[in-house]
């Protein structure tokens, strides 16, 4: 998931990010996310904590409450 | 479908919140302890190109997004993989992937810079107790507070009668804009712009009129022949978002 780029997702339709329960091993974890910058624009369904914490660097609307 | 009791902290955020809901399973008690994760769901709608699509049960609120979109990202809040998803969940998640589809090469419209006006009222319960005072004098206008007599009650239900009127004011706290209240107009409302430039061809209001159309467009015409040229050129596209920072934006 961390090398997950615009280049990267070329030639998907959709892509997901997703990963195990940051609990996994007891305490909260995430795994290294990817560096999606500006220019990423490839169709990306964001789940779970994983998926959400993925985008908070773009800081748009879909952030963690 | 199945209708259930509303969970009791949602009336903290929005009073009007009806005794029950309609909700739909997305995944029962999850074999490895998890968490979903939800949005901020207040202004979602002010921008072409982002939807709310659902709530959820969450420690949060009733307009917290746990299924919504914003140009070509879908959030999807809800932790459970999809063997541990209902088949309900599995198909709209199938649906989600084909919806996404048309979404290639969108890239979000705007930057998050601020919380939605929404949020304003909700800010008056910091007054509620001594230890939180100082983050409603950090977020509300200060002459609000005195006005109310820092009541929460007084403050939340002023913001809410006045949210028409509500933005982020040059010190960064949520305020009531006075100017647009005078002009009669929504500060979001295209109409507050076109009344501006009324009244500013009539010779009326016209220092308010300039000050209003520069607070809430970011642009800074000195003439109004070049203002009233922007405008008519621009209206049909305009939209107005909070969360960019309270001001008109022209789509692209």
């Amino acid at each position: 998931m961390s090398t997950l780029s615009k280049k990267t997702a070329k030639g998907f339709d959709v892509v997901i990010v997703d990963g195990p329960s940051p609990f996994l091993h007891g305490a909260f974890e995430v795994p290294p996310l990817p560096e999606l910058d500006e220019s990423y624009d490839r169709p990306t369904v964001l789940v779970g904590p994983v998926g959400g914490r993925a985008i908070l660097p773009l800081k748009i609307k879909l952030d963690w409450l | 479908m199945e209708t259930v009791p509303t969970p009791s902290h949602y009336g903290d955020w929005e009073p009007s919140t009806p005794r029950t809901i309609s909700v739909w399973k997305v995944h029962g008690k999850l074999k490895v302890k998890n968490i979903g994760l939800v949005a901020d769901g207040y202004g979602f709608e002010d921008t072409p190109d982002s939807e709310w699509i659902s709530g959820g049960f969450n420690t949060k609120g009733p307009r917290a997004a746990a299924l919504a979109r914003e140009a070509c990202f879908f959030h999807w809040g809800f932790a459970a993989d999809p063997e541990e998803m209902t088949p309900e969940a599995r198909l709209v998640f199938l649906n989600v992937l084909a919806y996404m589809k048309q979404f290639d090469g969108h890239r979000p419209l705007q930057k998050k810079v601020t919380r939605h006006r929404k949020w304003a009222p909700l800010y008056a319960r910091y007054l509620r107790t001594k230890t939180s005072v100082q983050y409603a004098e950090r977020l509300l206008d200060l002459k609000i507070l005195e006005r109310h007599e820092y009541d929460a009650d007084r403050v939340r239900a002023y913001l809410t009668q006045n949210l028409d009127f509500v933005w982020r004011g040059p010190d960064r706290r949520y305020t009531v804009d006075e100017d647009a209240k005078a002009m009669g107009w929504p500060n979001n409302s295209v109409e507050l712009l076109a009344e501006c430039l009324r009244r500013w061809t009539a010779g009326k209001d016209v220092e308010r009129a300039r000050r209003l159309l520069r607070r809430y467009t970011g642009r800074k015409f000195e003439d109004l022949a070049s203002w009233r040229r922007w405008f008519e050129e621009n209206r049909e596209r305009l939209y107005f978002s909070d969360t960019a920072g309270f001001r008109f934006f022209v789509t692209p």
